[in-house]
């Protein structure tokens, strides 16, 4: 490719109005470049072609006859022919110079006719030289566009990159979204899993209390008397206190039961507790006494009741007045099942 | 058919001028080729005056009217076309295919002699009054007939393409070519900086070349 500012040092030398300097290197710069000396030619071509251009004016017809005649008074050419010196006599000196003038003549036209074959070999070697010129020009310029062309893919290949980065990019932080959902996700589950866990071993350890008061209960009964009696676990009902648990047994045979409670609060104020005995028998549950709650919430009641009771299918506790009552008021607080 | 060529108003006051007289274009030869006058070269330079003659009159009506464009003088002119085949006939032996087509040769040294007999006389042109006259009279050009050089069709082509050139490439173009100014005379005479010069004859000669490819 030939830049801007030569093609316009290429178009002011052949107008001839590049200072002289700045010629002579512009006419070194073409030597040794086939595509600036073509180039030249094109607009050398250019230049002769614009006089075409302007009203056509012929010379003087006797301008010719004086351009004819000027030249030819000029010097004569090498090849014209040589003036000889006549006053040579006979002799073989008069001959001599005869003989060198033929020779010099055919010396002459051999020469000529070799000039003009080398001549025309230079025209056709300038002419392949051009062509050559021509075709390294074109050759440049099928260069070029491959350039351009892979400069093109080079362009596509990087735009693709830029969306893959931009998709990577997308993807990482929706990963990452996705990560952030999931380790909430995880962490609920595993609060979850501690408050069950928490409760797991709260009831756990109601059942290790309760096992504990069953304990205490059973080991107050004569073995013998076991297997007619009836034990029950109490536990809290909605009205209840949270945390008490209790067991009860008692001996039809005997007639008298023992009630061990653990973690009851004191009752309320002008209140006492209740406990009561559920037989089918009776309409009514039958009070099995009033409770007394000593230090740390513990009861530990052997009772005995107003009637004899032979099926105790329950047991229960309320909240009643000071003294008791002979029916249950109050609010059932523990029951068994 | 006669040709009228406008002289500028302001060069009647010079000494030795006199109004031009029209004068006929040659007739129209055969259309030879570039291999044609390449070859009337390399026999003018084995002295061969009958190959001389031809290209006179092949080349002298269209080397005249540049030089009579340069000069503005018809008497200069013909002194200078003289001076101008002398050469050809001195110099026909060192003329180079490589460097263009022989009417080319023959132009530059027609246009060089014309240039320097130009500052040696000290003469200019009156360049934008002489373009915008060239436009108005650019149907008599078109109507002078053709050369010896140009086919009719090559001749109307070229005139197409120079009058599509705008205004100011012509201008510095025709000022560099026929008024042998250098770039930077140009810029100081028509006052613009050099670089818009180089420009406005860079674009009117590669457009000149692309419009002409075919013909050139």
């Amino acid at each position: 490719m030939i830049d801007e500012r030569t093609e316009a040092q290429a178009s002011l030398y052949v107008l001839g109005a590049l200072p002289l300097e700045e010629a002579r290197e512009f006419e070194a710069a073409m030597r040794g470049d086939p595509k600036l000396r073509l180039l030249v030619k094109e607009l050398r071509g250019t230049a002769g072609a614009m006089v075409a251009a302007f009203p056509q004016v012929a010379p003087p017809p006797a301008l010719k006859q004086r351009v004819l005649t000027a030249i030819d008074n000029r010097p004569a050419a090498p090849s014209n022919v040589i003036a000889l010196d006549d006053a040579r006599g006979a002799s073989w000196a008069g001959w001599m110079p005869w003989a060198l003038a033929a020779c010099f003549a055919i010396l002459c036209v051999a020469l000529i006719s070799i000039g003009r074959s080398l001549r025309e070999q230079a025209v056709a070697l300038t002419q392949q030289l051009e062509e050559k010129s021509i075709q390294t020009a074109e050759l440049q310029q099928q260069l070029d566009q491959l350039q351009s062309q892979a400069d093109q893919q080079v362009t596509n290949y990087q735009t693709r990159i830029v969306e893959l980065q931009k998709q990577v990019v997308q993807r990482i932080e929706e990963i990452q979204r996705q990560t952030a959902a999931l380790t909430n996700q995880l962490r609920q589950q595993l609060g979850d899993t501690q408050r069950r866990m928490v409760d797991f071993r709260n009831q756990a350890e109601q059942l290790q209390r309760e096992k504990k008061v069953l304990e205490d209960v059973v080991g107050t009964v004569a073995s013998d008397r076991l297997a007619s009696s009836r034990l029950s676990i109490l536990r809290a009902t909605a009205d209840g206190p949270p945390g008490v648990v209790g067991a009860s047994v008692w001996s039809p045979q005997d007639q008298r039961g023992l009630l061990v409670l653990e973690g009851i609060p004191p009752p309320p104020a002008a209140r006492v507790y209740q406990m009561w005995l559920i037989d089918p028998a009776f309409q009514t549950p039958v009070s099995g006494g009033v409770l007394q709650v000593g230090p740390g919430g513990s009861v530990t009641l052997q009772f005995t009741t107003p009637v004899r009771v032979e099926s105790a299918q329950r047991f229960a506790i309320s909240v009643e007045p000071p003294g008791g009552v002979a029916a249950p008021t109050g609010k059932i607080i523990m029951a068994s099942n | 058919m006669t040709t009228a060529i406008r002289q500028p108003v302001w060069t009647e006051s010079l000494p030795g001028w006199r109004p031009r007289e029209p004068v006929e274009p040659n007739p129209v030869n055969i259309q030879p080729t570039t291999t044609d006058d390449a070859r009337l070269l390399q026999l003018i330079a084995g002295r061969d005056r009958e190959a001389f003659s031809q290209l006179y009159d092949r080349y002298s009506g269209i080397l005249y009217s540049t030089i009579l464009r340069v000069l503005n003088n018809p008497d200069e002119a013909a002194d200078v076309l003289q001076e101008v085949f002398v050469q050809i006939w001195d110099k026909a032996g060192s003329y180079d295919p490589g460097l263009g087509k022989p009417f080319n040769w023959a132009l530059t040294l027609a246009r060089n002699r014309a240039i320097d007999r130009l500052r040696s006389l000290r003469r200019r042109y009156s360049f934008i009054e002489e373009i915008t006259n060239e436009m108005e009279s650019e149907g008599r050009a078109a109507a002078a007939g053709p050369d010896e050089v140009f086919t009719q069709e090559q001749a109307a082509l070229i005139r197409s393409a120079v009058a599509t050139l705008p205004l100011e490439q012509r201008q510095a173009i025709e000022m560099a070519f026929l008024g042998g100014l250098t770039q930077n005379e140009i810029a100081a005479s028509l006052n613009q900086p050099l670089g818009t010069i180089k420009a406005r004859i860079r674009r009117g000669m590669l457009k000149l070349r692309d419009d002409l490819k075919r013909i050139l």
